[in-house]
């Protein structure tokens, strides 16, 4: 098999380690999470009015007629290219959400998708055609109508042309069927097909529950057909690099008005766009600041309605929630701010828990299960969150986030509080000792556990507050600061007692992140360094992995989008986590939120899980409009 | 040998250093750890894309063995060859990861502005403030305002970029709490950070046609001033520190040297050996450190615009050398070696014009 031809499951080993590095990154906290300069926050006038136990702005309201209009402004980090197919950053693809479209959408950056471009998606009965009508007279900003052979010219752009750089979304993840010569896609060969104009097949090579959610990734935009000849057939009206710097043309709710690379881009609302009265605003305008500092003045001096608020300038004191919602969305206020002309402000707050999970790994051959489970006792998440993260992330119990898993946040919740063996917000370390002792270790028979430590300030802190805890249980650790790539490299020759990493999911659903702890694909001997986890589950020979490997292949047996076969992968995944538990496998830490504080005089919907990255701005509005 | 020769010497000696330097950027770029292709798919993409991508770039080959596609390597010293053919036949060739689809001289024309803005700037201030006062003190010494005008080109020098940038930025931030007004609000309306908008330059028409906004309007002249003067000041405030101390040194060598004695013997007025005598020769030992300034001004700006979010050359090239953005690193390391070896024997020759001791002989 060669690399290109990589079945879905193939992938998902394959692309493993790699998006845990982006897990890391973003932990950090070094802004560069994408850089949507969407971490802002809310304040403003939220505070202590909140009587009915929840804030005034939320729901958002509808604007009056006199607030429409304005130019919303935010902060956004260096954007590379407008092109769907060629964007991978955070950074261009919150303008690509604004100025394109897909068949699907996530809802103000919530993981549950709706149609965007199609009004109807219909799935055959084994569940590998989809058949799908497009909504009616819809227009691309150029004029010209959308139909059914634009949204097949920009798919097989996206899985033939040189300048896609997310080839594997359509041929691997979503599975569109294909063929391939000589190792590469056979250009023109993707089973989708306009059968009307309004309408047409997309067919999968096997089910997947997740398509819509595939679909709804900025890379599936609609663009009009022809309008780029980069791939075969067509000669294209402009250069690639045209489209992809001063002329994207989409259906979005804005069109593009212009870019100066390194210092700002604009979108304007367009007239003709599908919605009736949307999008509320004239347009938004982004300034583009990379650095902390300089984004935090810009904002704090009311240069920007979505305030940036870097870790080290939050205090996590100045944050009052006044409502929780039931999928773990926290609103409130945040202030007062002490900087800039916003000094003495309050500002609107809402904080996201995001599909992103931390976790400690453990190699099943080469750490004991006492060890591990002594670890487990003497870890306390919420000290964890506290030191290192201010507060502003979640104790993560699950490898799965609240946001995806099976029953939602209370669920998750629930389940934690009845079924944790080792402590909730509490180190035991008492227990620890035990369960060495109990194993024959003691004082003068310790175990020497190395943990390498994936090399950033927080997985330090983090390994070093484990191995002064466990010092009291029998176990000696060395942390050792460790590359990526020298995870990988040390994973891959089976040399890894324990590590540190995360994971940020590809599509929001339990399995993808559950991957991670099949025993099958954490067999490093088998699978090298494309094991999903170098924990060699496989080998630990307990029930737990037993139970999970049975739970894994139960998931991979369910793979259709009906409600049945979800219910089948739900309770798989809750006893792959229960079995992780047990075992101790991944030892997860913590999950990422992200958060946003806003000026009062702004009013934009809190943000899913998915991101505010993802978000639409059709429906925010700025009190009094443009005036 | 004659002024002529030995400039052809100096340029012809500038070729291996040139190369020499590009070798040196290859080598750091392409042997360190960045990983362009990792930069372009994020973390988070399949190999299938990254063996694709690499062929793209020309990191990576695709070959067949025994039927089924692999991916080997393009060895070093062939992306070696092709790097240094590109840069000396002057194709810069397009940025791989910050902009795939904009070509490095775009990205450099609307960079420079900006860094040129800001530099001149900064020189500016440097040698409208550093050497009058050096003078200054050096004409009086040991008197109290030269104490303070050493004491205070001593603080200045000693004080580093990146503080005083950011202790800058909170006070212009914070002007309504601590001195009642707003910076932002001062004048034409500008904001603190980011760069100003330099439209002027690009159509510099508007002076006529429209001189209002070209001058008062807030992308006009005094807007861009005012942006740029704190970023200038703190960019500045080094060498404006040392031309401080060696303008008033130079002064104090010079004005008690024997042909000043002489001047003054002759019956000169003090104010004709202040300007013609002492001035003129005080300025020597000054050339090298005010050419000296144009390469810190390359290299400093890098955390000024950082921390002034003014995205200039400095700024892209700090994220294209993070991204292993090669093309970019190259085309721009390959702009700044030039330059500074150009102005080192700009330098040379100012030395002649300026000293006619200086001489070719051997």
């Amino acid at each position: 098999m060669t690399e290109n031809d990589l079945s879905r499951r193939r992938f998902l080993k394959a692309t493993g380690g790699t998006a845990a590095a982006a897990a890391i990154a973003g932990c950090t906290g070094d802004g560069d999470d994408g850089g949507d300069g969407d971490d802002g926050g809310d304040g403003g006038d939220g505070g202590d009015g909140g009587g009915g136990g929840g804030v005034d702005w939320y729901p958002v309201p509808e604007p009056g007629d006199g607030d429409l209009g304005g130019t919303l402004q935010l902060i956004n980090s260096t954007i590379t290219t407008f092109d769907p197919i060629q964007n991978t950053d955070t950074a261009g693809g919150v303008l690509i959400r604004q100025m394109f479209e897909g068949l699907t959408k996530y809802p103000n950056g919530e993981p549950k998708t709706e149609n965007s471009l199609a009004s109807e998606i219909e799935v055959s009965d084994d569940f590998t055609t989809y058949t799908v009508t497009l909504e009616d007279g819809i227009t691309f900003h150029d004029g010209s109508d959308l139909t059914a052979s634009d949204v097949v010219y920009s798919w097989e752009r996206l899985a033939q042309s040189e300048n896609s750089n997310r080839t594997y979304f359509i041929l691997d993840s979503l599975g569109v069927a294909h063929e391939t010569s000589d190792g590469s896609y056979q250009p023109g060969s993707i089973a989708v097909e306009a059968t009307s104009d309004t309408e047409l097949t997309i067919e999968l090579s096997e089910p997947f529950h997740s398509s819509m959610e595939m679909m709804a990734y900025s890379s599936f935009a609609v663009i009009p057909e022809g309008i780029v000849g980069d791939i075969e057939g067509y000669d294209g009206e402009m250069d690639q690099s045209e489209f992809a710097t001063s002329d994207p043309v989409g259906t979005g709710p804005f069109q593009f008005v212009e870019w100066t690379e390194g210092d700002h881009a604009e979108v304007e609302a367009y007239g003709d766009y599908h919605v009736e009265d949307r999008p509320y605003l004239d347009g938004i305008f982004w300034s583009i600041i990379e650095e902390d500092q300089a984004s935090y003045t810009y904002s704090t001096n009311k240069n920007s309605d979505i305030l940036a608020i870097p870790t080290s300038k939050y205090d996590k004191g100045k944050v009052s929630v006044e409502q929780e919602t039931d999928d773990g969305k926290k609103l409130g206020s945040y202030g007062p701010i002490d900087s800039g002309e916003a000094s003495g402000e309050d500002v609107r707050y809402s904080q996201s828990p995001t599909l992103l999970t931390y976790y400690i790994a453990f190699n099943a051959k080469q750490t004991p299960k006492p060890v591990r489970q002594a670890a487990a006792y003497v870890l306390n998440r919420q000290e964890v969150n506290q030191s290192i993260f201010k507060e502003r992330f979640q104790p993560g119990y699950n490898l799965t986030p609240p946001g995806i898993y099976p029953g939602g946040s209370s669920a998750y919740q629930q389940d934690v509080e009845e079924n944790y063996p080792y402590g909730v917000e509490e180190t035991r370390i008492s227990d620890a000792k035990q369960v060495m002792e109990d194993a024959d270790y003691g004082e003068d028979n310790t175990f020497d556990l190395t943990i390498n430590a994936y090399n950033s300030g927080a997985f330090q802190q983090l390994a070093e507050g484990l191995r002064d805890k466990l010092s009291s249980a029998y176990v000696n650790v060395t942390v050792e600061p460790t590359d990526f790539s020298t995870i990988i490299e040390k994973g891959n020759q089976g040399n890894l007692q324990c590590y540190t990493l995360g994971w940020i999911a590809d599509w929001p659903a339990p399995d993808n992140f559950l991957q991670l702890m099949a025993p099958e694909l954490t067999d490093v001997d088998e699978l090298g360094s494309s094991a999903t986890t170098y924990t060699d589950w496989d080998d630990a020979d307990t029930q737990a992995s037993e139970d999970a490997q049975a739970a894994w292949e139960k998931i991979q047996n369910n793979q259709a989008p009906t409600d049945e076969a979800q219910q089948a992968r739900d309770e798989a995944a809750v006893t792959m986590e229960q079995a992780n538990w047990e075992d101790v496998i991944l030892l997860n830490v913590i999950h990422a939120s992200d958060d946003r504080f806003w000026y009062s005089d702004t009013n934009v919907q809190p943000f899913g899980s998915m991101g505010p990255s993802r978000q639409i701005h059709d429906t925010t509005w700025k009190e009094g409009g443009g005036n | 040998m004659s002024r002529w020769r030995y400039f052809g010497r100096r340029v012809a000696l500038s070729i291996p250093i040139l190369l020499f330097a590009m070798s040196m950027v290859f080598l750091i770029t392409r042997a360190g750890p960045t990983d362009p292709v990792r930069n372009i798919i994020g973390p988070t993409s399949g190999p299938g894309d990254y063996h694709r991508i690499a062929v793209r770039l020309g990191i990576e080959r695709q070959v067949m063995v025994n039927g089924e596609v692999r991916y080997v390597d393009v060895p070093l010293w062939q992306q070696y060859v092709d790097f240094m053919t590109q840069l000396l036949s002057f194709d810069l060739g397009q940025s791989w990861v910050l902009n795939p689809s904009t070509s490095v001289f775009e990205l450099v024309a609307v960079r420079a502005p900006r860094t040129i803005w800001l530099g001149f700037w900064s020189v500016l201030i440097a040698l409208f403030i550093g050497i009058p006062l050096g003078f200054y003190a050096g004409l009086n010494p040991n008197t109290r305002s030269d104490y303070l005008a050493s004491f205070g080109g001593i603080v200045w020098r000693a004080m580093p970029n990146f503080w005083l940038a950011v202790i800058l930025l909170q006070i212009l931030s914070n002007t309504r709490k601590l001195f009642g007004f707003s910076w932002q609000d001062l004048g034409p309306d500008t904001t603190v950070v980011r760069a100003p908008a330099l439209d002027f330059f690009a159509d510099p028409t508007m002076f006529i046609t429209s001189p209002g906004a070209a001058l008062f309007g807030s992308d006009g002249l005094l807007a861009a001033v005012k942006v740029v003067l704190p970023a200038a000041l703190v960019l500045g405030s080094s060498s404006m520190g040392n031309e401080m101390r060696i303008g008033r040194t130079a002064v104090l060598e010079t004005i008690n040297s024997n042909y000043i004695e002489t001047a003054r013997a002759k019956g000169l007025s003090e104010r004709a050996i202040v300007w013609k005598h002492v001035f003129r020769n005080a300025l020597i030992p000054l050339v090298p450190i005010i050419t000296g300034e144009a390469f810190l001004l390359i290299g400093g700006s890098i955390i000024v615009e950082q921390v002034f979010a003014y995205q200039g050359l400095g700024q892209l090239f700090f994220s294209a050398a993070l991204s292993g953005d090669l093309p970019l690193v190259g085309a721009l390391s390959f702009i700044f070696i030039l330059l500074t070896l150009v102005l080192n024997i700009v330098q040379d020759l100012l030395y002649t014009i300026i000293d006619p001791r200086v001489g070719y002989e051997e």
